[in-house]
């Protein structure tokens, strides 16, 4: 082994050994909330200002390298939607633009806010959509791309205005912790609702979490926030988190819950004592054990 | 390469890269030239027109990438992108530059009539650009590699403009444009990706412009624009002055753009798009030296060489430092020796352009490695090494002293030597000792005075 340790030392005596220097292409995939209702409790925030906001970050992405690619999802009570890339041939694509000289950021800008604006209007059946099915189309098109290009780092942002279905706090713990597992980083820009959710899923996957009540400056905290690619944010010091909320959520009952219990075998999570056996698991517990612990 | 762009903007003066920022497309561009960190620092200042203070800057890093910091900032203040106040101990960025930014960002409209798309369906298709691009490419680089081998299927030269640019930039050297063989810097040109070959050659026309008198501002923002546009379509050039029409002709002789004579059209081939994208992949996918980037060279490690190619202009390449074996219809091979990469030496390739060109050419067989080096590290080690042979012998000129009567004589003239530094080489035994030839004049004056005395 002494050779080879001598040839690279001579080598970097001799200045040969240079570890390359490249930014690897990043996917930046988008999640937007558009429920009507969210928006319209929002005050003081316009669906329409904030998407230029959205729109300028998302620019600003595709300038940053040639290689650098986005995706938005739209969700509201109709499910999650692609709203770009959206399938060839789409009837938005040959939008008749003017002399514009940055026909890519024109026309990604122009299909994105005209599809979201039409969720935006849509009578919803049910009433909310859990951020689960959202995060999990993000997953899986980020996975895809990730796969169809070697070397692409994924991340996705969340702009959410409204709370999660507490029915569908297993699935979307899941998706979370599908993401942190697959490196993919959930940055989440909240602007109303409830957060608990949301917290957990940046404080684990590593992304940035930043709760703004002021619609003022929105593309400042973009700029400076949630542009930065994950590499480079390794190098800086980011604002933290001051306290995430780590509470869980009683499986049966659905309430976020301080102290439970869990089963030892699946580790559901229950807010009341259970009566003789796991309720998801059917794992019987000893009647003489229980008390003990209560 | 993207550093040869870098470097040439960072020597312009401040009024020129001023006016460069004007053009949203150009800022764009410059954009994508900066490292990670500058970006983050740019982009956090532009949608602020307050100053940042250096605190700031200082917080926003930790503190063990200063280095970092302290290269971008030191990047940003190169290109006058920021401005240091010293009073108040703030940065401000360039505002033009901000305003530009914020148009390009906010998909504003653009003040350029220039770029216009053609409204009528256009003539050309994606198939044709990329078929013409690659043409007029190749027609320079075979007429490179032409001088040094004979070549059976033999290619129309390039126009005269691009003969005109290769001697100029010293690429190729001869008598006239028409009797050009390749220099040294040709060969490493050769070896280059298409990324950096297009800019290299383009900041050549750069300088050739600038000294017959053109705006470099005119030439750099029609280069910058040209990277923006979309491929595939027709756009107008009307209205242009009549240096960027010549431009839109020696451009167009490289094959960057489609531009018919006489016509106010031209659409840019995809050899265009990479001149604002940093690595050639992607960008230049359907060209021949794009389709060469999907990887065609497997390499043991017993130094033997296998490259699925049927490209005459690859083949020329590989020939370059490489044992050329037999060639079939599809696969060349050939073996990686001493005496190969040491040709490639004397024409002044060097080792980190060769593993350069391997590595990015290597197929994708030789990606999947576990340890994520794409080279055997015996190979890329072994080339390295052939290449530090060659630094072995270092050759001074001098002067020789040799024939001392007495050691006494020897040792006073050799010690005086020594502590003036001009001392090179000695040999106490047989008295001698060589002298540097810069300082020879003053040893020869002690010894002078010491032999009068």
């Amino acid at each position: 082994m002494d050779g080879v340790d001598d040839t690279s030392a001579v080598l970097q005596a001799a200045g040969l050994h240079q570890p390359p220097v490249e930014e690897a292409p990043s996917l930046l995939c988008v999640i937007i909330d558009t429920h009507a209702e969210g928006w319209h409790k929002l005050e003081g925030w316009s669906f329409k200002e904030t998407m230029a906001s959205v729109m300028v970050l998302l620019n600003a992405h595709m300038a940053l390298s040639n290689a650098n690619d986005v995706a938005v999802l739209g969700f509201n009570g109709m499910g999650p939607r692609m709203v770009y890339p959206q399938k060839e041939d789409a009837p938005l694509s040959d939008v008749k633009l003017e002399g514009t000289m940055y026909r890519q950021f024109h026309k990604m800008d122009k299909t994105v806010l005209a599809a979201l604006a039409t969720q935006l209007q849509e009578t919803t059946v049910n009433k909310h959509c859990s951020i689960s099915a959202p995060l999990t189309l993000a997953l899986c098109y980020t996975q895809r791309i990730m796969r169809q290009r070697p070397g692409t780092r994924g991340r996705i942002l969340l702009v959410s205005v409204t709370g999660d279905v507490p029915s569908k706090y297993i699935s979307t713990m899941n998706s979370i912790f599908a993401a942190q597992k697959a490196h993919i980083p959930i940055d989440v820009c909240k602007l109303g609702g409830e957060k608990t959710n949301l917290q957990q899923a940046a404080d684990f996957t590593g992304g940035a979490y930043i709760d703004i009540a002021h619609p003022r400056g929105l593309v400042q905290y973009f700029m400076s926030t949630f542009l930065i690619d994950p590499a480079t944010r390794q190098m800086l010091n980011q604002a933290t988190q001051p306290e995430v909320d780590f509470r869980a959520v009683c499986f049966l009952t659905k309430e976020v819950v301080e102290i439970g219990h869990v089963c030892s075998v699946c580790l559901c999570i229950m807010k009341d004592e259970p009566d003789g056996s796991c309720p998801i698991c059917h794992t019987v517990f000893e009647s003489t054990q229980l008390p003990s612990f209560t | 390469m993207v550093g040869g762009v870098r470097d040439y903007l960072e020597s312009l003066p401040e009024a020129v890269l001023t006016r460069l920022f004007q053009s949203p497309a150009s800022c764009l561009a410059i954009l994508r030239l900066l490292s990670p960190l500058a970006k983050t620092y740019l982009l956090d200042m532009v949608f602020t027109d307050a100053p940042v203070s250096l605190d700031r800057i200082d917080q926003l890093v930790k503190p063990e990438h200063r280095s970092a910091q302290v290269e971008a900032i030191e990047k940003l203040r190169h290109l006058h992108l920021i401005k240091e106040r010293y009073a108040s101990k703030t940065i401000v960025a360039n505002s033009t530059f901000c305003t530009s930014l914020r148009c390009a960002l906010t998909a504003g409209p653009a003040n350029e009539k220039f770029g216009v798309p053609c409204d009528d369906r256009s003539s050309v298709t994606m198939d044709f650009l990329t078929e013409y691009s690659r043409t007029k490419w190749e027609s320079i680089l075979h007429f490179m590699v032409q001088s040094t081998i004979e070549i059976a299927e033999s290619l129309p030269p390039p126009a005269t403009g691009a003969l005109n640019l290769l001697q100029q930039s010293g690429l190729m050297a001869g008598p006239s444009p028409t009797r050009l063989h390749i220099t040294s810097e040709g060969f490493q040109f050769l070896l280059q990706d298409p990324n950096t070959q297009v800019w290299s050659l383009l900041l050549h026309y750069l300088h050739l412009a600038s000294k017959i008198g053109r705006d470099e501002v005119d030439v750099l923002n029609f280069i910058f624009m040209l990277g923006s546009l979309e491929v595939g379509k027709e756009y107008a050039a009307q209205d242009i002055s009549p240096t960027q029409q010549q431009i839109l002709v020696d451009v167009a002789d490289l094959g960057i753009i489609y531009h018919v004579p006489e016509s106010k059209r031209f659409a840019p081939t995809p050899l265009a798009q990479i001149l604002t994208s940093e690595n050639g992949d992607g960008a230049a996918e359907n060209t021949d030296a794009g389709k060469s980037l999907k990887g065609f060279i497997i390499l043991e490690t017993n130094f033997r060489m296998y490259a699925y190619t049927d490209s005459t202009l690859q083949i020329c390449i590989l020939n370059l430092f490489c044992d050329l074996k037999s060639r079939f219809s599809n696969l060349v091979v050939g073996r990686i020796s001493r005496e190969s990469v040491r040709r490639a030496f004397h024409n002044g390739i060097t080792a980190d352009q060769i593993i350069q060109y391997l590595t990015v050419h290597a197929h994708d067989q030789m990606k999947q490695t576990d340890s994520g080096q794409i080279l055997a590290p015996t190979i890329s080690d072994q080339i390295k090494l052939w290449q530090l042979e060659l630094d072995r012998f270092v050759s001074n000129s001098g002067f020789l002293y040799r024939d001392f009567a007495t050691a006494q004589e020897y040792n006073l003239i050799v010690n005086y030597a020594q502590e003036m530094g001009a001392l090179m080489w000695k040999n106490d035994s047989r008295r001698m000792f060589f002298v540097d030839r810069d300082s020879n004049r003053k040893v020869l004056e002690y010894v002078n005075r010491k032999m009068t005395s």
